[in-house]
């Protein structure tokens, strides 16, 4: 059973009085245990067509399934919920919040999703622990490397063993180990039953993606695996 | 969880000097202004009640023979009468018995401004200050005309003031009410200088000189300075009269410096400033709170991913604004307060009984204060349109 389903999902905005089409008609199912890469030039619609599917954005048309829940006619209250639990987003600028340490972004995941504090604060000791950043706890975003950074990002999206990964250009700001790891790690995740879909142009990206989808002018061009 | 979203949502450093700084610069110069746009109504009230507007001079006479200071005031051009202080109630009523004149029941003449001697209140029931011009009502609370008493003997009970000096705040005096009297006149006349539904009754000048004096109270045992009213014959020849007073050597100044055309003046400046410092204290806390959403748009696109409800991304922006706007709210307070305490003892100085300042209106601004702030919280729903595919779309940033 396909873990997302996009139902000729359309998205049009009117910009300088132009209306523009981001997303036009697109149809597909996700499944889980697969990693997926959007691929297009720029503008060809791969971010937004990222939030609709996270639900960040709500399409003009169309419909889109969380298994067999529709999404598309959710309030923004289910939304947040739905995302807090099942949902695990990576920016492409790492995105964490500046007044707080290493350990307190990868806490707030957990807590928001009702976790206790201590509890909370256990589990992402641990998750710092497993990509060796345990002792850059304390340690505010401003003082650590654009790796250590996208590595807690990383962290906090899976913070709360989230069924669907969504990641934009994850591998923006690396270098080409750390962009190797990344990609590693978002695979092995895929592999352990999750969804991952990922935004990128970076060309390794097609050696780890199971499921290939290219976007142009906001449609499909074609997809496969 | 909310400590920690209150703390990923805090200001910079240099934002929360800056709010402070600035609320602390609002709070003691609008909060000032703004309470006194309504105290100079209330000023102007004290005035329009007791009838006593610029017509009068204040002099220190620097001696103990109080009568022959007045005879030689008296013969200055254009002074209408001179009287201690203490007496100036009673005097107020005795100077206007023969200046104006009743027609068709009105009173006319160039008195109008000045009270002619009047014994007003409520007087089917009882009369509790019949100094102020009230709505005349019988005792089922229907309104009377005022005309319609003319000819009739009415019973008025006063209420005697028994003075106190307030510590700390001498020489003023306060009044409070001791005992009761009841005095009868005759209605001569109607005076109606401001509303249609009042009604200045007037009756003979006995009646009321009598009932002013026991009025009054102890408020002789706290007047014996010395200090003189000079009254002008008309408000055009008051400053004639004070440089008159002045090259004799006396120290002079106008007991109340507004006339009718000043009031209404000051009233229409105090409360378009009023106003006008209502809407700038407004547009700058919600600048601020622009500048710090537009500040913490990153932080709030990336709660919001993480799917925490706006309604506690808002309540940990709240939470913030209000911490950083604590000290300097209490500071601009305490200075507000005690600023505004100045300047009333210097602007309502000689109001004998009546207790200066803005405190009242703390209360009133309070009010103001709490619906900007509803305002700004019902505003917030800005928060609810930041998207958080902002985090997305790192081309647009």
């Amino acid at each position: 059973m396909a873990i997302l389903t996009a139902d000729n999902l359309t998205k049009q905005y009117t910009k300088h009085k132009k209306s523009v089409l981001a997303v036009d008609h697109f149809t597909y199912q996700f499944q889980p245990g697969k990693l997926y890469a959007i691929l297009g030039e720029s503008g060809a619609g791969k971010t937004t067509l990222l939030s609709i599917l996270g639900g960040l954005e709500k399409p003009s048309d169309g419909q889109l399934y969380f298994e067999d829940r529709e999404l598309s006619g959710m309030k923004d209250r289910e939304l947040s919920q739905w995302r807090k639990n099942k949902i695990g987003f990576i920016f492409q600028s790492s995105a964490l919040c500046q007044n707080l340490s290493a350990l307190e972004n990868v806490m707030l995941p957990i807590l928001a999703a009702g976790i206790p504090r201590m509890e909370a604060r256990q589990r992402a000791e641990a998750l710092l622990d497993s990509v060796g950043l345990s002792e850059r706890a304390d340690f505010l975003p401003q003082e650590l490397s654009g790796g250590e950074k996208q590595r807690i990002a990383f962290i906090r999206a899976i913070a709360n063993d989230p069924e669907l990964i969504l990641a934009d250009e994850p591998t923006g700001n690396l270098d080409e180990k750390n962009e190797k790891l990344l990609f590693e790690r978002l695979s092995a995740l895929a592999k352990e039953g999750r969804c991952v879909i990922i935004v990128s142009h970076n060309p390794q990206i097609l050696h780890y993606a199971d499921c290939k989808i290219v976007l142009s002018s906001g449609r499909r061009l074609g997809a496969d695996g | 969880m909310d400590k920690l979203l209150t703390k990923a949502l805090r200001y910079k450093r240099w934002e929360r000097i800056l709010f402070s700084v600035i609320l602390v610069i609002i709070g003691i110069t609008g909060l000032t202004l703004l309470a006194f746009a309504p105290s100079y109504q209330d000023y102007v009230r004290f005035t329009e009640d007791y009838n006593i507007q610029a017509r009068g001079v204040r002099i220190s006479a620097q001696t103990t023979d109080i009568e022959s200071e007045r005879q030689r005031i008296a013969s200055v051009d254009h002074v209408a009468a001179c009287i201690p202080q203490s007496e100036r109630y009673f005097f107020t009523s005795q100077l206007t018995a023969g200046d104006f004149s009743l027609q068709d029941a009105r009173v006319t003449g160039i008195n109008e401004a000045l009270a002619p001697e009047l014994i007003a209140g409520t007087p089917i029931e009882h009369a509790d200050d019949f100094l102020c011009p009230p709505v005349l009502t019988d005792a089922n609370g229907h309104k009377i005309d005022g005309e319609s008493l003319i000819g009739q003997t009415i019973s008025i009970t006063v209420e005697q003031q028994h003075y106190t000096v307030e510590f700390f705040t001498n020489p003023d005096v306060f009044p409070t009410t001791s005992d009761t009297k009841t005095f009868t006149g005759r209605i001569t006349g109607v005076y109606r200088p401001f509303e249609p539904d009042d009604n200045m009754l007037v009756a003979g000048f006995e009646t009321v000189g009598e009932m002013s004096q026991y009025r009054q109270g102890n408020l002789q045992e706290f007047q014996p300075d010395g200090t003189l009213i000079v009254y002008a014959d008309s408000y055009s020849n008051l400053s004639q009269v004070e440089s008159a007073l002045r090259s004799m050597g006396y120290s002079s100044s106008p007991t109340f410096w507004l006339d009718k055309t000043g009031v209404f003046l000051i009233m229409v400046g105090a409360w378009t400033a009023f106003v006008l410092i209502g809407l700038v204290l407004f547009w700058i806390i919600w600048v601020l709170l622009r500048r710090q959403l537009a500040s913490r748009s990153n932080e709030i696109a990336l709660l919001k991913a993480t799917g925490i409800e706006n309604i506690r991304i808002g309540r940990g922006l709240l939470v913030n604004l209000l911490r950083t706007a604590v000290l300097p709210v209490c500071l601009s307070g305490a200075f507000f307060w005690l600023i505004s305490r100045l300047l009333a003892k210097l602007l309502f100085l000689g109001l004998v009984g009546y207790t200066p300042g803005p405190s009242g209106y703390i209360v009133f601004l309070a009010g103001i204060v709490a619906a900007c702030c509803g305002i700004i919280i019902a505003l917030l729903p800005g928060i609810t349109r930041l998207s958080p595919a902002l985090l997305l779309r790192e081309e647009t940033k």
